[in-house]
Parts: C-alpha cells; structure tokens; sequence
C-alpha cells in the first residue's frame, strides 16, 4: 500500500504517469488523477462548520437539512398581464420566489414608445412602464410573503420605486417587502451593457438604494452583486470569483462613504452566481468564495456575525445550452444544479432547455422547474450539510481557487479599486481573452461539446416548438396604457416631480435628498420609467462604454492544435483569404454590428477577434445601434459584408429594416446574421435576403466560411 | 491601369465634390489597394480632383495607447460640428503582421462623429506601412477635403514608436501625453517629440491635476531650455471647454498673416511623399528582386555583395539621368 505503487499500477495500466494525465482548467488549475491526505489542506479543512466564521460550509448552520433552497425561477416576457399568469401558474407549481425578467427597453430606461426600441419591446423580459403596469405584474400575489427579486440596474430608481408604489397601493408596507434588487452596476460596466449613466452618477444610485434600502426595508437585499454575466460573456471561475467580490468590497465601501454602518450594509449584500458544468470547479468555487469574502470583509471591521456571511443565489449557466440536439440541456442543467446544490447555494434558478433557441416554453419551463423539485424531494441530497466537505480533492481544490483569484483581486487593488480597473480595461480583456480561448477549445475539439463538436445528430428532424413574442403586439398594448396613463394624470405634479428630482441629481445640488426617494414621489403621481430616466439623462447624459478588444488568442490556439477537423480548415481557410486579398487588393471587410437595446456582445466579439486572427478586416459598430446608424457605418467604412449579432430577438423587426435601408442607399453590402435564432426566423431572414444565418455554437471556421462563399460571388470593382 | 473614360471621372469627381458619401468611401478603399493597378487608377483620379481650399485645416494626434485621443477627437469633432464646420476623422489601427487582418474598433469611441451627418470617420488599417498611419492616408486627406471637409484629424496607430510620418502630411501634429509621462522621455519620447508642433497633456483632473501640471512644467521648462517654442496644454477629456485653449490655437493657425507659411509647409510635404512612394515601391521590388536572384542560384556568391552590387547597379542607372520624369501627371 503506497502511493508509489499506485503509480506504478497506473502506468502498468495506462502506459502515461499520473503527472501526463493530469487535465488543465481553463483557469489553469491542474486536475490530478488522483489525491491523497498528503493535498488535504489540513489548516483550511480543520474544525470547519457551518454557520462559523469562516463560513466555508454553508452560511448558517441548518442549510438544507431542515428547509431546502429557494426555487427561484428568472422570468418575464411580453405583458404584465402575461408574466402574472405565468407568475401565478409558477407559484401554484411549487416554485417559491418570483424573479423578475424585465425587456431591455425597460433595462434602459425607455418607454415601450421610444423610437430606438421598437424591436426591443416585450421580447427578453416583461415591458414595465409605469406603476399601472407594476400593479398588473403582481396582481393577486402577496407581496408581504412572496419574495421577489428583480433583474435591475440601469433603470433601477423607477423600477424599484414602481414596485413600492405599487406594492403600497396593494396594502403592504416598504418595510414588509421581501427579495431582492440587482442593483449592480459594476458589472454592466464590465460585461452585460444595460447601464444607462456614467458610472460616477450610477455609483451614486447605487448608493443611495443601498442607504434607503437599509433604513426602511430591512428585509430586501439592496445589492445582488453578480458573478453569472461574468461567466456569461466568458469569465472562467477564477476570474468570476475575483470579479464578483472585488464588486462586493467596492459596494461596501460605497455604503459607508453614503454614511451606513459597515453592519447596516454588510448583511444586505447578497451575491449571485453563474454555476457551468464543470462540476467540481463549481462546487469549490461557492465555498471559496464564502471563505475568501469572510475574510476579505475583515477590512470594515464588522461586529455583526452576519456581516461576513456570503449568502447567495445561483443559475444555471445559459451559454453551456446548446441549440443543436437541445433535449440534452435538461441534463446539462441537472448537472449544473448539482454542483449549486452541492457548493450550498441558498437559491436556484435552472434554465429551460430550449433557451438556446428562444424564450422558455410553458413547457420547458415546468421541466425546468421540477429539475429542482425532483433534487429536493427525490434524492435525499438535501438531508447532509456540505458533503464535500474534507474531501482531500475539493478542499484542495477549493484552496487553488482562492490563491487564483487572490492574484486576481491583488492586480484591481494595485489598479486603485474596481472602477479604475473598469475604466482602464482590465476585467474586460481578461474576461474576452478567457471567452476566446474557451471557443478555440471548443472549435479545436480540445473541449467536448455533445451534439455540437461530437456525437451529432445525425438527422436533426425533431423541432422544437418555442415560445414566440409578436413586438408589434405588446408594443400596441404598451402604447395604449401609456395614453390612458398619461391622460388621466395630473400634468402639473408629474413636471414638478421631474423637477425635483433633476435638481437633486444635478452636481451643484446642495440637496441631500435620496434619489430613490424622489422617484418614489414621480412614480407614485405616475410619471413614467422613460420620463424618470430621462430626466436623470438630461443631468448625467447617457453613457457609452469605450469597447475593449483582444486579438491574436483565438488564432494562437488553431496554429498550436493542428490535429482537429477544424485546424485544418483553418489553414484552408486563411489559404482562401490570401487569394481573395490578390483579387480585390484589400482582405474581406465585416462591421460586426449590435443593434437595438441587446447588449450581450461576447459572441460579436469572440467573432470579431476570431476574424481578424483568421485575417479579415474587422469593424465594429457602437452597442445600441439603430439600423440606420449600421448601413451608414458599412457606407463610410465600405465594408464587402455586414454581421449583425442578435441575442434577445431583436432580428425580427431590425434585420428587415436594416436590409431595407441599404437597398435605398443603393449598397450591396452583404448581410448575415448570428445568434439566437428560431428556426422560423432563420427561414424568413434567409428568404428577404440574408445570405447566412448562424446559430448559437457554429465554429468559428464554418462562420468564416460561409462569409467567404458569400463573398466569392463579389465582382471586382472601382470606385463606381 | 484600368482605364477610366473621361465620362467616368467626370462621374466620379463630381460625385466626390458633392460629398457623396459611398463614393468617397470607395475611393479611400480604391487608394488603400494593394494591386498596383488600382493604385495607379486612384491615382489618376486623385489628380483629375478639384484643387483643394487652402483654408482646411489638418490636425494629426499621436500618443500611446490609452492617452485618451479616441475621447479628444470626439471632443475637437464635436465642437468644430457645432461650428458649423465638416469634420473627416481618418483613424489607425494596427494590422496583425501573422494574420494580416485588423480590428478596427474607432467608431465604438467616437458616437457623434460616427453618427452626425457632417462628419466622416474612415479606420484605415495601417497595413505594411511604417511611421504611424496607413500608407494611403496622405491622398485620402486630399479626397475628403475635396469632398469638403475642412477640418481634418489624423490619428496615428498610438503604438509608442516613432509616428514621424503623421507629420508629414498634417499641419499641425498634436503629441497627447497621460500626466507623469515626462518621466520616461529619454527614453521614449525623443524621436516623436522633434516632429510634435504641440502637447497636449489629457487627464489633467481628479487625482492626476497636480501630476498633471507637473508634467506641463517639465515639458516647458525642457522646450525653453532647447530653445524651441512648443505650447503644452492641459485638457481634460472629460469636460469639453478645457479644450478651448487649444481649439484656438488650432485655429490660429488658420489666420491671415501665416497663409504663406502654411502653404510653404504643405508644399514642403509634397517633396517628402516622393521619398515615401519611392520607400514603399523599392520595398516591394526587394520582395521580386530577391526572389528572381534566388531562383538563378547564388548559393555561391556571398549575400553582402550581391545586394551591394545590385544596388550599386541601380545607383548608377538612377543618377545618370536614365530614369525619366518628363510627361508625368501633376499632382494637385
């Protein structure tokens, strides 16, 4: 009996050592075959409990063993009226807590009649104007019991004011209200886009809910500081885990310079992450980050045990869904409720499986839902706290990611904080060149994807229905609300109420008063979102974020992988753009263009730095485009081809117009499309003129293929 | 070269004057073109252009990345639109020397000027060139004043290195520095600072003020010391009137009284583009020349002097007279 032996048996068996066959993370974490009491970090692991500081097993001491986590599932879509009954069917199901999905219009502060959203409206969230429109959203559902928690940050003072407002007018008091507000903007700066102000002004509403939030609503969590978008737009764990709490200390901070007590705030933080389907990497990273906050939390000086707990929320993550094959999501998803479960989250949110194509189905949804119940009630996990807990591989583990993402957090405190490494760029380009490296893993077949890079489909007949949203609809019905809304209102008190509020946002406002406050006062004489945020747009101005970039990443990875399919298309591929750039004098031109309010742009930019490795030129439009601003940009910069990036469904009504606009400028730039795509659309895009759609997970070299075909048809040309 | 009927460049420069967008694009790409001969076609239209007005003015910004020049040019384009005037902003990037391919992001820091219909932003990837911008830059200056633009900005690629060409095709060259950057001068800075006309020194707020101004007075004091007359300002890319001060200076470079100077330097120029074309076609004809030796075996003779040979050669040739100009086009 003795380790060596076992090496000697492994090579006997294997022919490689166990150091050959150890597996790198895409954090750079290695993964050994096996581990042993000598990779137990005794002094971490030791005499840890729940409910202790410092909190590396669970929060509080209970956890599961007498009532298992919220079931908390993230939905919202076209009207109030329809998300309530969607609410309420939820609620009768079993799920336990309402989240709230709210359209990107709302995101940004405009009204379902604003110009620059009309393919926006009702189609990634609920469409939430005004307190009448709140008051639809939780008809029929106690909000003195009900907890909600709410997806905001932008527009989050005449969002959060609607909800007191309206829940007021329901007969129950700020103070007995339950859930929870994202209310984090630092990451918006970094990766999801849905701020609407600089961050100066947007760090001053963030402080001023935390401080309304601690006086008057003791139950709310007045920040959910967000890892998951991180993940999303590409983050590998360590960078989220670092991310995530280096926002936490810049929110604490904040609170105190607002005049809170580090106790007052501590305790309302909550904290939110995306779980992926590396199992153990997951797992390890909820117990690091319970111990690395507990610790970090130490700097304020805190008396009250439970400022240094990290409590928080978990999803499933949506980009490991793949569009192709979609049923195996449900097991993807099952997978990742696991490790959430089994990391010790104290709510969940699993995704739908055919959230790759579209909105959740009825369908899908309730799978979704009982993927959750089925863990609680069927499998016994909920009966033993942490039962990782002294494995010599996860506290191992556990251990490694708190060293990464300690190298992490050292390089943003050298930075002098969050916001200036926000504004010099530098979470932004960690967070894509992870995001590039993962695709070229996955394009190299490095990393296995099952349906997309392995074990396709052979005939992929089954379609799935989904869940389609008519935009002109909603925004029909939106727009009749906001006359009977409008009409019916005191004029006089909505202008004063816009009034107050801009002088009290404006720099030389010697006013102490809470913005919350003062949106509260205009939401309740029914003054709308748009007006609210506009009036706070007139002060601060809308902001745009300087777009970061990162190239060369994914290029390096094809030339070091040789072997794959996809390689060897590669050098196919840069072959074929050689003889293009003898035929025209200039390699192919793309704008890689966002339009509308969706401001999900990992894959536009992982698409973006792909093409240039590969030796496209490459443009990019701003984020929130109109289809106008694109054509003119692809004029100016007399791009061979436009790809335009669509998330949230915005393709149905802005594809069109943008095609519309370059056959009036007499262009005959190219157009395809990519992202989140239903079949049906796919059809009619292809059929008004788009020349190549592609779904979520085509390989970067099948994307740049079919551009160049496209393209190959291009004549030569001067300058008439 | 493919030619052109004297219908067809009637077309395209009038289309051009009239400030045809999607002609004046195509044309910058027609003068961006690595085959020679639509080379030589943009060319031949650039001659057949309406001689520009004397009264534009070209302003090219260098500095390293980060400095804030994305966020001047925004500013200085901004404020010269509520003027009343037409603004062109040609911009830099880098192109990848594995890949061949550029990412060309401009736009997504210039909102304004990307949108309002009195400007024009054109990311031209630098390709192959040295110095700083693209090689067809200097001619797409003169397309976009003939298209009546009359305030032109030229940003050059910001990698830190020498960016001496931008120089020679603007008027006045605007070197940005962050605060504290005097520091590494010596070492850095030499060659890049002999071509500026003017520093401007961003971020001069918050934190960085004193920093800011410290680095204003090193810069001076330097400048006085070498008995060169160069203004240093401070701005902000925060706050648009902190750039008044050298708006106005930009301006004045425009009055009356220097009209001569101002031609003399742009005339000055044009000399200088005879070295450039003649940098960038020798290079090329390095590229044929020793893959036309290396094909005729000369695994023996000794690389030194067969390149010093060919080149003494060719020497001989050039400076007797053989090479001949007459009749050549005039350049506008």
């Amino acid at each position: 009996m003795s380790f060596e032996k076992w090496q000697q048996q492994l090579k006997n068996a294997t022919g490689f050592s166990d150091k050959e066959l150890a597996w790198e993370t895409q954090e750079g974490i290695s993964l050994h075959p096996l581990y042993t009491l000598n990779d137990l970090p005794i002094d971490s692991a030791k005499d840890t409990f729940p409910g202790q500081f410092p909190f590396l097993r669970g929060p509080y001491a209970a956890m599961y063993s007498s009532r298992p986590w919220t079931v908390r599932q993230y939905a919202g879509f076209s009207t109030a009226t329809e998300s309530n009954a969607f609410y309420r069917r939820a609620l009768d199901a079993g799920q336990q807590g309402i989240s709230v999905a709210f359209d990107l219009p709302t995101h940004r502060g405009y009204d379902s009649d604003h110009p620059r959203v009309v393919g926006d409206v009702g189609k990634a969230g609920v469409a939430i104007d005004s307190v009448e429109d709140m008051k639809i959203l939780f008809n029929e559902i106690p909000l003195d019991k009900v907890s909600v928690s709410m997806t905001m940050n932008g527009a989050v003072l005449p969002v959060l004011a609607a909800f007191i407002v309206a829940a007021e007018e329901q007969g129950v008091k700020a103070e007995q209200l339950r859930g929870t507000i994202q209310n984090d903007i630092l990451k918006e700066f970094m990766v999801r886009n849905t701020y609407i102000y600089p961050p100066k002004p947007s760090m001053r509403i963030t402080q001023d809910i935390m401080t309304f939030c601690a006086h008057k609503m003791p139950k709310f969590n007045s920040v959910s500081i967000s890892g998951y978008h991180m993940q999303e737009a590409g983050a590998d764990a360590a960078l989220e885990l670092a991310y995530t709490l280096a926002d936490g200390l810049s929110y604490a901070k904040l609170a105190i310079e607002g005049g809170l007590d580090i106790d007052e705030i501590a305790p309302r933080l909550s904290f939110f992450f995306g779980i992926g389907l590396s199992f153990y990497i997951e797992v390890a990273k909820l117990r690091a980050a319970r111990k690395l906050w507990a610790e970090l939390i130490q700097e304020f000086n805190p008396k009250n045990p439970k400022s240094f707990q990290l409590r928080t929320h978990c999803q499933t993550s949506g980009w490991s869904l793949v569009a192709q094959d979609p049923m195996n999501n449900i097991v993807r998803t099952t997978i990742e409720a696991m490790a959430a479960v089994m990391g010790g989250t104290q709510s969940l949110h699993t995704n739908s499986f055919d959230e790759a194509l579209a909105l959740p189905s009825n369908d899908s949804a309730r799978i979704a839902l009982n993927t959750q119940l089925i863990l609680q009630h069927e499998t016994l996990i909920t009966k033993v706290i942490d039962p990782w807990g002294g494995s010599y591989f996860m506290e191992n583990l556990t251990v490694e990611l708190i060293e990464k993402a300690k190298e992490y957090l050292k390089e943003i405190q050298q930075q002098g904080g969050m916001i200036a490494a926000i504004e010099a760029g530098i979470p932004q380009r960690r967070i894509q060149a992870s995001a590039a490296l993962r695709q070229a893993r996955i394009d190299s077949g490095e990393d296995v994807i099952i349906g997309l890079n392995a074990y396709q489909m052979e005939n992929p007949t089954h379609e799935t229905p989904v869940r389609n949203i008519n935009v002109e609809e909603v925004r029909r019905q939106q727009l009749a609300s906001l006359q009977v809304l409008r009409a019916a209102r005191n004029e006089q008190k909505v202008e004063s109420a816009l009034k107050v509020l801009i002088e009290a946002a404006s720099p030389s406002s010697t006013r102490e008063n809470n913005l919350l406050y003062l949106a509260i006062e205009a939401m309740r004489c029914r003054c709308t979102l748009g007006e609210v945020s506009a009036a706070l747009e007139s002060v601060w101005g809308r902001y745009r974020a300087p777009t970061n970039f990162v190239d060369g990443i994914y290029g390096a990875r094809m030339q070091k992988e040789k072997s794959s399919e996809h390689s060897q298309e590669w050098l196919v591929l840069k072959n074929d753009l050689a003889i293009f750039l003898q035929k025209h004098g200039r390699p192919p031109r793309i704008l890689i263009a966002k339009m509308g309010q969706d401001g999900h742009d990992r894959g536009a930019k992982v698409i973006a730095s792909a093409f240039a490795d590969l030796g496209f030129d490459v443009d990019l439009s701003p984020l929130f485009a109109t289809p106008e601003e694109v054509c003119q940009q692809a004029i100016d910069n007399d791009v061979h081809v436009i790809g335009v990036s669509s998330q949230a469904g915005g393709h149905q009504i802005l594809v069109p117009e943008l095609l519309q606009k370059l056959t009036a400028s007499g262009s005959s730039t190219l157009v395809v499309v990519g992202g989140i795509i239903p079949a049906e659309d796919e059809k009619e895009l292809l059929r008004i003129g788009v020349k190549s759609v592609l779904g979520p997970g085509t390989p970067i070299t099948h994307a740049a293929r079919s551009v160049l075909d496209a393209l190959s048809k291009l004549a030569q040309r001067g300058v008439l | 070269m493919k030619s052109l009927s004297e219908e067809e460049l009637q077309i395209i420069c009038s289309r051009i004057s009239r400030g045809e967008r999607d002609t004046v694009a195509r044309m910058i790409t027609l003068l961006e073109s690595q085959k020679a001969d639509d080379a030589d076609t943009a060319q031949h239209i650039l001659h057949h252009l309406l001689p520009t007005s004397k009264n534009t003015l070209r302003v090219g910004l260098g500095g390293p990345p980060g400095v804030g020049k994305s966020s001047l040019i925004e500013m200085l384009g901004s404020n010269w639109l509520d003027a009343g005037h037409r603004v062109a902003v040609l911009a830099t990037d880098p192109t990848s020397e594995i890949s061949g391919g550029s990412l060309l992001a401009d736009k997504t820091r210039m909102h304004r000027l990307a949108t309002d219909p009195n400007a024009y932003v054109r990311p031209l990837p630098q390709r192959q060139a040295v110095g700083g911008i693209s090689a067809a830059t200097a001619d797409a200056i003169k397309v976009c004043e003939s298209a009546g633009y009359d305030r032109i900005i030229i940003e050059s690629l910001g990698s830190g290195q020498a960016e001496f060409r931008i120089a020679n095709c603007v008027d006045i060259f605007t070197l940005l520095m962050s605060p504290g950057e005097g520091d590494d001068l010596q070492a850095i800075k030499r060659g890049v600072l002999e071509h500026a006309d003017v520093l401007v020194i961003t971020k001069h707020d918050g934190k960085s003020t004193q920093l800011a101004e410290k680095t204003q007075h090193l810069f001076s004091n330097m400048f006085s010391a070498t008995g060169r007359k160069l203004s240093v300002f401070l701005t902000t890319t925060t706050q648009a009137k902190t750039l008044k001060p050298f708006i106005e200076y930009l301006e004045n470079y425009l009055r009356e009284d220097n009209v001569s100077q101002r031609i003399q330097k742009r005339e000055q120029q044009k000399q200088q583009l005879f070295s450039f074309w003649l940098e960038r076609f020798f290079y090329e004809c390095i590229h044929e020349v020793t893959s036309f030796y290396s094909q005729n075996n000369m695994s023996e003779i000794s690389p030194y002097a067969a390149a010093r040979s060919t080149i003494a050669q060719l020497k001989t040739q050039l400076l007797n007279k053989e090479v001949n100009v007459q009749g050549l086009e005039r350049y506008p």
